[in-house]
């Protein structure tokens, strides 16, 4: 009878994961696989079934320069907008930690930018941008450079290499900061204050609390924040698509929108697989050395 | 229930059935009805009536899309099927026919443009039976034979055109005393001075369309081409496009800003609309933009033809067709779709419902009363003769494709601007074209 009874216990415990087992393997394991099929293939879309290449499709990668642009596009995109995401994560969660009026509401108004469809928020950024109606140029121009008796700057903002990709990790970093100071902030609520109270009567300032105790405490949380936020900014897609379409001359192009630009405008759908496959060692390697850290925290402190 | 009955009751039960016998006699239900659909393999007789569909880009001009709902809900009547038209933005269209020619599934009837009939040749039905005689009865215009006959078959049914003109701000001109250009080489000398008084001229040099057929049709009117007409050997390094590309430079430091270095399809709109700008290269969505918003700007903005180069005077333009999947389970209805679109009325109306902005792929229509009734949209048909396909005088393949998702043309032409020497420019097009035949040939 009790056999019979963890016998069907067990069928209802499968028969309860089936469905999220299905969904992803569906929806994560099958794209996956079909990805690592087309990547070593030559398959063209219209043209039916590609022919098995091997690694043809990433050795021509590498020597491709557009490929190697948008390699040194990620890496510079993904460390500057998660290492500014970081700092002022932190900054504003330890301002939303104090006793503020209208704390809730701030709170919940600090959260928009990460609600927000991310293409409507980028279409905002793409008129605050634009070339003849900038409201950041008229703003420069009339608060800052008129009072001060210089002239009408024009600026293309999205024009040139540098300030495009700059554009872009802008728009990235308005939208990544309220993650990293929620989550941060929920972090701070859990320290006990009695270890504050403690570090005081030792003669601990400020910045001494900070150190000493907020930052320790908070090391775990915010290893696991900039993980999520690296693997999510190094996949980034709408930004770029919305704002330069991975121009001016492929300077802002991430693997995500170049991936796409091959797969489906240049129907090249196996190198477009191989590039969106490039993706996967790095974050691994991100994800393990993330998780190296954390296992290095817990068993300092347990 | 009492606690101590409930204490004794088997795991999970609540008053009379238990979660585990809940799970099972659900499962069971789901599992025969799903089993009884399966082995019935037909849908219930509700859902036999067929639907004929039909995908394209929103057109700039939405009472053109309006107008052609209606056609197909006309025809959907007569022919006792129900009809739908979707549309979408003009980015995504070619995500969508990747999409469906992946799948083997989609739409019934698709918008082609230029190298997209090629692209998807081998999953598009064969339409002689149509276009012949449609051929016959209103002439075909070359451009679109040669984009949309493809190895001898009709893979697209011509649509519509775009006619890119000189679309300028006649006040600007008549401030700076200066006459209209006819070459590419006036647009330069009064675009210098017309930006020397604060109204530049405007062609994209950015990861845009309107930036790769404006410089295309630049570089032809110079005698410069990609490819030779076979279509396979490259030609872009050649003292023509040398010439082509220093008129590209002179053109950018002496008539324009660095704007266009950051342009969006809608960047030139924007430019003269703004009043600031004094020229651009356009269809007439301008123009048609302010008259539909009743904008003052309307009184000065008009257009002139095409300019002309050393080699000629060329045009570029979109010959934009609709294609029938050949995994449709609708081609005949599909066709039949076609005939009706194609009756001369029906098409007539279509035509004028886009207010000019959509030329007719057929000579039979050329003295279409829209294009009559307001003065600055008369020259729009005379621009037929000179318009070229994509990747002329190749055809508009899979290579020009692949060309254009990178945007090579307005790269070469970004770095030439940027300070990169003209020969470096060219060969890296030239090694960046190389690399796109190698895959694609």
């Amino acid at each position: 009878m009790a056999l019979r009874q963890r016998q069907g216990e067990a069928l209802t415990g499968v028969t309860l994961i089936l469905p999220a087992l299905l969904w992803i393997g569906l929806l994560v394991a099958y794209p996956f696989v079909m990805a690592l099929y087309y990547s070593m293939s030559n398959t063209v879309v219209g043209r039916g079934g590609g022919t098995f290449i091997g690694l043809a499709n990433f050795r021509a990668l590498l020597g491709d320069d557009t490929f190697r642009q948008t390699l040194q596009n990620s890496f510079v995109f993904t460390s500057v907008a998660v290492a500014v995401k970081t700092v002022l994560g932190v900054a504003l969660a330890l301002i939303l930690y104090r006793r503020l009026r209208f704390r809730r509401l701030i709170r919940g108004l600090v959260l928009l930018p990460f609600v927000i469809p991310t293409a409507l928020s980028t279409l905002g950024w793409l008129w605050m941008y634009d070339s003849l109606y900038s409201v950041i140029t008229w703003t420069l121009n009339r608060v800052v450079l008129g009072p001060l008796g210089f002239g009408p700057l024009e600026v293309t903002w999205l024009g040139s290499p540098i300030l495009a990709m700059s554009a872009v990790i802008v728009v990235n970093i308005w939208r990544g900061l309220p993650f990293f100071a929620i989550t941060v902030l929920a972090g701070l609520t859990a320290i006990p204050t009695d270890l504050y109270e403690a570090a005081e009567v030792d003669g601990a300032g400020r910045w001494g609390r900070f150190w000493y105790v907020t930052y320790p405490l908070l090391k775990p949380i915010l290893a696991v924040v900039i993980l999520f936020s690296t693997i999510f900014t190094f996949a980034d897609f709408n930004i770029v698509y919305v704002l330069t379409r991975g121009g001016p001359q492929e300077s802002t192009h991430l693997f995500a929108t170049l991936s796409h630009a091959l797969a489906f405008e240049s129907m090249q759908l196996g190198k477009g697989a191989a590039v969106s496959l490039f993706m996967f060692p790095v974050l691994v390697v991100v994800v393990a050395l993330q998780f190296r850290f954390l296992h290095r925290e817990e068993t300092r402190y347990a | 229930m009492s606690k101590t009955q409930r204490a004794k009751a088997p795991h999970g039960s609540t008053a009379g059935i238990s979660r585990r016998r809940f799970l099972q006699s659900a499962g069971a239900g789901v599992g025969a009805t799903s089993l009884a659909w399966l082995a019935e393999r037909t849908p219930p007789a509700v859902a036999q009536r067929r639907t004929l569909t039909a995908l394209s880009l929103s057109l700039f001009v939405p009472s053109g899309d309006e107008r052609f709902t209606e056609i197909m809900q006309e025809f959907g009547k007569q022919a006792g099927v129900d009809v739908r038209y979707d549309t979408v933005k003009v980015t995504d269209v070619p995500v969508k026919l990747a999409a469906e020619a992946t799948a083997q599934a989609g739409h019934d009837l698709v918008d082609v443009w230029e190298a997209y009939g090629y692209l998807h040749r081998q999953n598009l039905a064969n339409l002689d039976d149509v276009i012949e005689d449609v051929g016959r009865r209103y002439e075909v215009y070359p451009g679109h034979r040669a984009t949309f006959q493809i190895e001898r078959q009709w893979k697209v049914a011509p649509w519509y055109w775009l006619s890119f003109v000189g679309t300028y701000n006649a006040k600007h001109f008549k401030a700076a005393n200066l006459p209209v250009p006819r070459t590419w080489d006036d647009l330069h000398r009064v675009g210098a001075e017309l930006k020397k008084r604060g109204a530049p001229v405007g062609i994209a040099i950015s990861n845009c369309t309107d930036a790769i057929l404006s410089w295309r049709t630049v570089m032809w009117c110079y005698g410069a081409k990609e490819t030779e007409a076979d279509g396979k050997t490259i030609a872009i390094n050649s003292p023509k496009t040398v010439e082509f590309l220093e008129y590209a430079k002179r053109l950018y430091a002496d008539a324009m800003t660095s704007e266009v270095l950051s342009w969006d399809d809608a960047g030139n709109n924007r430019l003269i609309l703004s009043g600031k700008g004094s020229w651009v290269y356009n269809p007439v969505s301008i123009y048609l933009a302010a008259k539909d918003k009743d904008m003052p700007i309307i009184q000065e903005i008009d257009h002139h033809e095409g300019l002309a180069g050393p080699a000629g005077r060329f045009a570029g333009t979109f010959h934009h067709g609709l294609g029938v999947w050949k995994f449709s389970k609708n081609v005949d209805l599909a066709k039949e779709f076609l005939r009706f679109f194609y009756r001369e009325d029906n098409f007539a109306s279509w035509v004028a419902s886009a207010k000019g902005f959509c030329m007719s792929p057929f000579k039979r229509f050329e003295g279409h009363e829209v294009w009559k009734k307001d003065p600055k949209l008369t020259l729009l048909p005379k621009e037929g003769p000179y318009t070229r396909p994509q990747g002329w005088p190749g055809l508009p393949t899979q290579f020009i494709g692949a060309m254009d998702a990178k945007y090579l043309l307005p790269n070469m032409i970004a770095k030439a601007v940027g300070g990169t020497p003209t020969r470096e420019a060219i060969g890296w097009m030239e090694r960046e074209m190389q690399k796109i035949f190698k895959e694609t040939l």
